[in-house]
């Protein structure tokens, strides 16, 4: 953690930690939304395999 | 109101009906990759930036694709505005000498300008340098009204196309909406403000003496060319803290005109575009006509309220009425120049679409006017909308009615052809509760936490709308502030920016998702059962669910705020 010398610079991380969190779960959220559109048929093959 | 406030109304609405068309026909040809004098200008341009970046224009992407670069893009921008709000301080243009904005208002801002919300929790001219201003405030504002129009644009393509998977390219989509719809018409507006008087200049602050002996700063900067994004994307993040009420921002009554109509331009425009890509144009008047029927409602209940003045104030024998001396009525929080017409026409405005921006104090306005002010941005920007936002909102409500329509008669629903079915009912509906859902939760947050309550600044029902006001702005990616809140601190800081991006992209995914299922359904032909969509009973079916889901769920929230405060102010009590 060396390159964290100050509260500024662990604030910046937590920052960018937030936001890829963030976009990931939207991410997250788009793929949800995918499967809730797959045919029933489809998300049943996809759950045995 | 006087009767050049009313007419002032009827020139912005006639001047924004007589733009929608031709508008709507330039955004179809730009978006379909055809031939504009922009392209023919400009294209030289656009086929460079494709090939530095290695995107194909010609290869289309399915919904999630198309979610997956917008997401990603989203993601670059809001790191980038972040950092150069954190670096300003090392950066060039930044004669004053700003030093780092704090991180906790550097993520809120930059959620918020990515996300085309433009709430600000700092006043511009004693915080941001002008490179944080022109490189990442104005550059976001024109991205993420970009992205609001391509993710219409390919709800749309949803629509008319059958029985493909693709919805169009992301990256084509951006780059066309950025260089031939936002640029020439900003270039334009900047020239216009600027010989408004409206001052474009990267010198530093001016200090002057005053007639009274004193010192003052005159703040200014690059303000024309942000002023024209700030309205045209119907972001509404201001160069100086007061916003438009700011005379170099917005000097004059015509220009408030003009920033008035740079507002609705686009949203507008987009309901022909809809209309013609469907081959349709019918549809896109119908649902221009709904938008035009709740502005109307809005913009003379608040003209209405603000003419009528104060009762505390007539009960002390304070003259509020309109003649040749004064503006009458309920002046508080509002510029002399803009008046009650002015003032209440652009809080309207700026509700009724995402922008924000504002030239009088919202927090100043009657209780009933501030209730409706809450109530367009509640109704999910379906008024006109914010660029893009509108109308994907107003077309997942249309979803919603032709499903309730389709239940009532016992046929399955369609729309432009499309058999309306389970997915796209959930994915609307999903988008439709998102906003709410943040809304209302992190204001009962705020309301019982003690780092909420330290915010207000005033007492009882006022002090719980100024909580609902930030809220509801944020999650609606509205932007603009009831003022009173003191909402740069921790607390509010991430809390708005959690409402910012749920209300943003948790909408943003469905409608794509949506855009995606219909553009794989074939378009039935219109049968004798096929309910007319462009006719006046469809309209009003509409506007009752707009206003039954996206109203009513507001309803109590609203009697705790504004509602309360009219009824106690009517008995005396003021807060």
């Amino acid at each position: 953690m060396f390159l964290l010398r100050s509260e500024g610079d662990v604030a910046d991380l937590l920052a960018i930690l937030l936001f890829v969190g963030a976009f990931a779960v939207a991410a997250s959220f788009a793929q949800l939304c995918r499967r809730l559109l797959e045919p029933p048929a489809a998300r049943k093959e996809s759950i045995e395999s | 109101m006087s009767w050049q406030g009313w007419l002032q109304d009827i020139i912005f609405v006639v001047a924004v009906l007589a733009a929608v068309k031709p508008l709507g026909g330039y955004m179809e040809r730009v978006f379909a990759g055809g031939p504009t004098f922009f392209k023919r200008l400009l294209g030289w341009f656009e086929a460079l930036l494709y090939r530095l970046s290695g995107v194909d224009p010609g290869v289309e992407q399915s919904w999630l694709e198309y979610a997956g670069s917008l997401l990603a893009f989203n993601l670059v921008g809001m790191v980038a505005l972040y950092g150069l709000q954190r670096l300003q301080g090392m950066l060039p243009l930044n004669p004053q000498h700003f030093p780092a904005m704090a991180a906790d208002l550097s993520l809120n801002t930059a959620v918020s300008f990515t996300s085309n919300t433009s709430w600000q929790s700092y006043g511009g001219e004693t915080t941001a340098s002008n490179f944080t201003q022109m490189a990442g405030i104005s550059v976001q504002s024109f991205l993420s009204a970009a992205t609001g129009i391509v993710v219409a644009v390919a709800l749309i393509r949803g629509f008319a196309r059958r029985s493909v998977t693709e919805i169009g390219n992301f990256w084509s989509d951006m780059t066309r909406c950025s260089l031939y719809v936002l640029l020439p018409i900003c270039v334009a507006a900047t020239i216009l403000f600027v010989w408004e008087g409206v001052p474009e200049t990267l010198s530093a602050f001016q200090a002057v003496d005053t007639l009274e002996g004193g010192k003052q700063t005159i703040a200014y900067g690059p303000v024309a060319s942000q002023e024209a994004i700030k309205l045209l994307s119907s972001d509404g993040g201001g160069f100086f803290n007061a916003n438009s009420a700011h005379p170099f921002e917005n000097p004059t009554a015509f220009t408030n005109l003009i920033e008035v109509g740079l507002i609705f331009l686009i949203g507008a425009g987009l309901t022909n575009m809809f209309g013609r890509m469907t081959g349709r144009p019918r549809e896109g008047w119908a649902l221009l006509a709904a938008m035009g029927i709740l502005f109307a409602c809005g913009t003379i209940a608040v003209s209405r309220v603000e003419a009528q003045g104060n009762p505390a104030m007539a009960a002390l024998g304070v003259n509020q009425t309109t003649n040749a001396t004064q503006a009458g009525g309920n002046m508080e929080g509002k510029e002399v120049r803009f008046g009650i017409g002015g003032s209440s026409l652009f809080a309207t405005v700026t509700t009724d679409s995402s922008s924000g921006a504002v030239d009088a104090m919202h927090d100043s306005f009657m209780p009933l006017s501030g209730g409706v002010l809450m109530a367009n941005m509640m109704l999910d920007e379906v008024i006109v909308g914010g660029v893009g936002s509108g109308l994907f909102s107003m077309l997942l409500f249309a979803i919603v009615a032709i499903f309730i329509a389709g239940l009532m008669v016992g046929r399955t629903p369609e729309y432009l052809g499309k058999k309306i079915e389970a997915d796209e009912v959930k994915m609307a509906m999903l988008a439709l509760l998102f906003v709410p859902a943040a809304t209302l939760g992190l204001t009962a947050v705020a309301c019982v936490l003690a780092p909420g309550i330290a915010g207000i600044s005033n007492a009882g029902p006022h002090g719980f709308s100024e909580i609902l006001y930030a809220y509801t702005s944020a999650a609606a990616t509205n932007g603009s502030a009831f003022a009173g809140l003191d909402a740069n601190t921790p607390f509010y800081n991430l809390t708005l920016s959690l409402a910012m991006f749920v209300g943003r992209y948790f909408v943003i995914v469905p409608v794509l998702a949506v855009a995606g299922s219909l553009a794989a359904k074939r378009i039935a032909p219109t049968s004798r059962g096929t309910l007319p969509t462009d006719g006046l009973l469809f309209i009003g079916f509409l506007l009752g669910v707009i206003v039954l889901v996206g109203g009513l769920t507001f309803f109590p929230a609203l009697s705790l705020g504004p509602i309360a405060e009219h009824f106690l102010m009517q008995s005396g009590r003021l807060y």
